[in-house]
Order: structure tokens, then sequence, then C-alpha cells
């Protein structure tokens, strides 16, 4: 081997991600610092982390800035590029190489490399014997159709002395990519790119995030997979909280979003007890991740009384806790947060049917539901009783997202 | 329009317990931390600090059996505020952080103290607001841990010889006469020899304190010689005093 790959870079341009990737940090504590992939460092794909928005890099070239290393003081230039080693993995010759050459274009159709493959270009070892970053452009990636999800690109690395020279293998890489819709929206940030801004997306949320909304193409169905994968967290890992009179547990003063991993993951976390406000910011914030515009919002200003409802981690249906009504309630909801905006409510279930009054109930994780107005049908009727729904209007001066630590 | 606001404050009756009143000894905490160590047979699994434009500094923490039981957890949040009267009002904006009935009012702990039942206790005490939970399956004895937490805060600390924190500077920021009403803004430092953190605990029996412009100040209630103790209280728990004479 004569040659090495050193460092790569995905995220080469933190002011913008239109064609490279986007800041990020791990979690509360952990920045990522770029060049992501470092030799000796970097072993498997989830040591090394980059994000893409599919809305901002659409149609256009995605670069990424590689460094190498010549182990011999003869090579000065050489060509470089790296094939997908999914489809085009090392060694494979004879009537298997052909057969899977012929099948390369299904193959990288089903399974190739979001990120698809590095674009050959030459490159200069300098007296230091090493190269600066050099920017490659991708090509054959899938960004432009791709849907959200956590990935892992494999890229074989290759170089060769001339243009009619065979290829030789040097290196291999592999990266774990994360898949998003568009821009993260607030509470998470882009900017100021420094180790302190805890609001840079946490590759720790995108891992729950991109598997809840997986395969989403739109950013409403990526919020209805955030509000059913956070719903069915109970009764497992969260309830709600009946004994504890409601109260948030996760989401004042800021989203304690730390404590919230830690609790999804099996540890303590910040207890077993959630209420609206916790599902809300949960949702929020893990949707938002992935480029939707949700904000947490309230309804009703002091008393509402309740239809029968299914709370998170509960098999009755009943008013929530045996409570006749909420003092107040807080969803995930979109624009304004208004009567003709879309509610996703992590919280509970409502009855679906033609009466949502009374039995027999037909269960409705509210999800994209426009919070309407009394008599129209919609979520507000759902949620209060006749008699409830004047007073449980919606609060848009409530309207927040909380930052996360 | 009710405002909700408005609308809490008569919920809980916000008038009979708004303002702090007059008492024995006044107390004021400043820079507030947690060892993990404060609640006899509890451990801290996690401490937080929490600093917030829309509210008050905060601590939030979870804190897990000494012994076994993973079933039963606590979390304990304590909000540092300006002074006594922030600190009940604070304590009405998280009473209307829940969803459900109204909380009942205890007599104990802390100055002021609700409770929505067995499994979680809120109370204002000088200028904190605590609320300790019960947050596992199983239940804990949180009415034990509030009292024995309340008691912390009020206590005079037991004073060492050697290895507490080192009073530097306590005395008024600028040299005035003594008037009632008026604010005697104090110039208060200390280190503690580990380099850790220090938190302060402020006693007077003459005088109100509270937080102005980011640093403690002291209210005289009535006229004549006034004084005040501080305890320095260090990352182990170590504290040190000094006390100052105003007239």
């Amino acid at each position: 081997m004569s040659v090495q790959l050193l460092a790569i870079k995905f995220n080469h341009d933190s002011a913008s991600a239109t064609n490279d990737g986007l800041n990020l940090r791990k979690n509360g504590a952990q920045f990522i610092s770029v060049p992501e992939w470092q030799r000796g460092i970097s072993i498997n794909p989830e040591d090394s982390l980059a994000a893409y928005a599919v809305a901002q890099v659409h149609g256009n070239t995605v670069t990424i800035q590689a460094k190498f290393k010549r182990l011999v003081p003869e090579l000065t230039t050489v060509e470089i590029r790296a094939l997908d080693a999914t489809i085009d993995p090392p060694g494979q010759e004879g009537c298997l190489g052909i057969l899977l050459r012929l099948l390369r274009a299904l193959f990288r159709a089903l399974f190739g490399n979001v990120l698809g493959e590095v674009a050959a270009r030459q490159v200069s070892f300098g007296a230091s014997g090493e190269t600066a970053f050099e920017s490659f452009q991708l090509i054959n990636t899938k960004l432009n159709t791709a849907f959200v999800g956590t990935r892992t690109t494999s890229w074989r690395w290759q170089y060769r002395t001339g243009a009619s020279d065979p290829w030789h293998d040097f290196d291999t890489s592999a990266h774990r990519i994360y898949v998003l819709l568009d821009m993260p929206t607030a509470p998470w940030q882009q900017l100021p790119y420094a180790a302190g801004n805890v609001q840079l997306p946490w590759t720790e949320v995108l891992d729950y995030a991109c598997n809840w909304a997986f395969g989403a193409t739109a950013t409403t169905d990526a919020a209805c997979g955030v509000t059913r994968s956070t719903y069915q967290l109970g009764p497992s890992r969260i309830t709600y909280d009946c004994p504890g009179g409601g109260s948030t547990h996760y989401a004042s003063p800021s989203f304690n979003c730390t404590a919230f991993l830690d609790r999804v993951r099996g540890g303590p976390g910040a207890g077993y007890y959630v209420n609206c406000t916790d599902c809300a910011t949960i949702v929020a914030t893990f949707a938002n991740v992935l480029g939707c515009d949700l904000w947490e919002s309230r309804m009703g200003g002091w008393y509402f009384d309740l239809n029968p409802l299914l709370g998170i981690g509960s098999a009755v249906w009943q008013t929530a806790c045996g409570w006749a009504g909420f003092s107040y309630h807080e969803v995930a909801w979109t624009g304004a947060c208004d009567v003709n905006d879309r509610v996703f409510d992590a919280c509970l279930q409502v009855d679906g049917d033609a009466d949502p009054t009374s039995a027999p109930h037909t269960p409705l994780l509210p999800c994209d539901l426009r919070f309407g107005n009394p008599g129209d049908g919609d979520y507000r009727d759902r949620l209060a009783t006749p008699a409830g729904r004047p007073t449980c209007d919606p609060q848009p001066a409530t309207r927040r997202r909380r930052p996360v630590f | 329009m009710t405002s909700e606001r408005e609308h809490r404050s008569r919920r809980y009756n916000f008038a009979s317990w708004q303002q702090a009143g007059k008492q024995d000894e006044y107390l004021f905490i400043w820079r507030f931390r947690l060892s993990g160590r404060e609640v006899n047979g509890w451990v801290s699994h996690r401490l937080q600090s929490v600093e917030s434009e829309a509210t008050p500094p905060a601590i939030i923490s979870v804190w897990r059996p000494a012994r076994e039981s993973a079933a039963s957890l606590i979390s304990i949040d304590i909000y540092e505020t300006e002074s006594r009267d922030a600190a009940r009002a604070h304590l009405l904006v998280l009473l209307g952080e829940f969803q459900g009935p109204p909380l009942k009012r205890l007599d104990a702990p802390g100055a002021v103290a609700f409770s929505p039942g067995p499994s979680a206790i809120l109370f204002a005490r000088a200028n904190l607001v605590v609320f300790v939970r019960s947050v596992e399956r199983e239940l804990a004895p949180v009415g034990q841990v509030a009292d024995q937490l309340d008691r912390q805060v009020t206590s005079h600390p037991e004073v060492v010889e050697a290895g507490g924190p080192d009073i530097r500077t306590f005395r008024p920021a600028v040299s005035t006469r003594l008037v009632v009403g008026r604010p005697i803004p104090l110039l208060l430092e200390a280190q503690d020899p580990t380099g850790q953190p220090v938190y302060f605990k402020l006693f007077s029996r003459s005088g109100e304190f509270r937080l102005e412009q980011g640093r403690p100040a002291y209210v005289p209630v009535s006229p004549g010689s006034h004084e005040i103790t501080v305890y320095a209280v260090g990352a182990s728990g170590a504290a040190t005093r000094r006390a100052l004479s105003v007239e």
C-alpha cells in the first residue's frame, strides 16, 4: 500500500449545508469536531458521523474534503477515488465479479451508499508527504430521493498513478449518515458553530428521531412517526404522571433531553412520569431536528372537562387519571398554534369515532389533526366534553420551543 | 378577561401567602449548590445546573436509594430566586404547571408548601423554591426528604476550624448610613481550598435580603444596630462564618 487516507471532512463549510454536512454535536456534553473521520480513531461507522438535509442539498453537488499521505517518496501526484464498498467490494474477480458488475446498477439502487461514490481527481503530495485537505465531488448519491433514516456509507479508496494505470485499493472507510428532510428548526441551531453551543443538533437525538420517522419523505409523516413512537414509549419507559398531579418532569424550565435519552435507553432519566408538556416538547424537539416546524403550545386557560381517553402508558379508557378535566393541555402544534393549525399529541389517544364522549371507543392518536372549533369534529371535540370545548381554547401566546440541555 | 396568572392566584389564594411577612430570623441563600450528600439514605444520580431566561436558576437532580431498590427514585429541583417574595411568585408559577386538580396547602415543610398527594411536595423557604417528587413506580418518602432538605436550608452550618472556604470579602459595597427599607449592597467573596464553587447563607434578625444587580443586598426592617452573619459552604460541606455589623 503506497497511499493512506488520513482524514475526511463531511461538514467542511459550517456556514452552509447546501453542498456538505450539517453542524452537529453528539449530545449535551460532546461536540463533534471536523474532520469527522480520522485515521486510527474512526474504526466503526458510529465513529464518523455526518448529517445531510435533503431539501438543502437537493440538486446540488455534494462535496467532501479528504487528506492523504504517501508511503513511498516516488509518488508525487496520484489520482484518487472511492467506490461504494457495498456494491463494489474488493477482491471480486472472475465470474462472480462479472456478475456483480452487471448487477451493479440494481445493487446501487437497492443497497448503495446514500452518499454514493467519491469522484476521481488528482492530488499532489507536499514536502511533508501529505496532501492538503482536497475537495472531492460525490457522484451517484441518493440524497435527492432519500427518505429519513440512518445509513452506513462505506467507501473503498483507490489510487492510480496514470490515466491508463490500474486502480489500487489502499483503504476503506465507513460512516454513519443521518438523512434529514430539511434544516433542523428551533430549538436546534446551526450557528454559532462552537463547542459551547448546546443547541447544535445532537446525533444522539438523531439516532432516535431518524428511527422513529424512518422512511418519511414529508414533514407531516416524520412528525407523525415521532408522535407515534413517543406514545409507544408507554408504559415500558414512561407513563402519565397521575400520582404527581400531572406536572412536567423533563421540560421545565428547558428540555432535559439528556435525562430523556437516558430514560429511553433504559436508565433512570428523570423518572417514569411525564405530562403533556413533556410529550409536546419531546415531539416538537425530535421532529424539528428532522426539519419539521412544530411548536409546543397550550390550550385551555384554567380548566376544561375531558372525554374518556387513553393516557400515555394506560390501557384504560377514562378521563386523565380519573380527574374530571385538565387545568391546561399542551401539544406539538403547527403554524400559529390556533384553531386551523394541526396538532400532534403523544400524550394521549382520543376517541376517533362519531361520538367521542362515550363508549365504544376507537383509539386515535392525534397526528396532523386540525384543532378546530367546537362542533367541527376535530381535535378539540375529541379531547373535551361538549361543555368543556368552549374553554378549551388555543393559547397561541404560550407558543414556544424549549431549549435542550 | 381574567389572565391565566389571575386565575391561578385565585385558585391558590395567593394573596394569603404572597407576602413573606415578618419573622424571627431572615435567611438568604446565594449561589446554592447540592453536593449530592444532603439526603440521608439517598445518593445523587445526576445533578444539573440550569440557567434559563424564563425562570430563576435551578438545580435539577435525580437521586436513587443508597441501598438497592432501583424501582424507587426521587427528583429534587431547587430554584434560587432573587428574594423571598420572588420565591413565592415562582411557587405560584410552578403550581400552574400541574394539569390535574388544585394542590393541597400544607403547614410544612418550608414557609409555604403544597402537595398533590404522597408523591410530591413543593415548598418555598427563604428565596428558594424546592420541588421534591417520587418519580419511579415504587413510592418514595418525599415528605421525609423534603423535611430533611428544609432543615438543611434553614440550619446554621457547623463551622470548621480548617479546610473550609476562606471568606475574603464581606462588607457593604458602599459606605452608607443605615435607613430602614433602603437596600445596602454587599460585597461577598470566598474561596474554597479545593477551588470548587462556594455557596452562601446569610442570616439576620433585623433585616431582609434580596439580590440586586447580581449581588446580595441587605434591607433593614428596623432602626438601630444590625448584625449579618454569613456562612460560606464549600463543595465538601465544610463551612466558615463571618459576621458584619451595620449601623
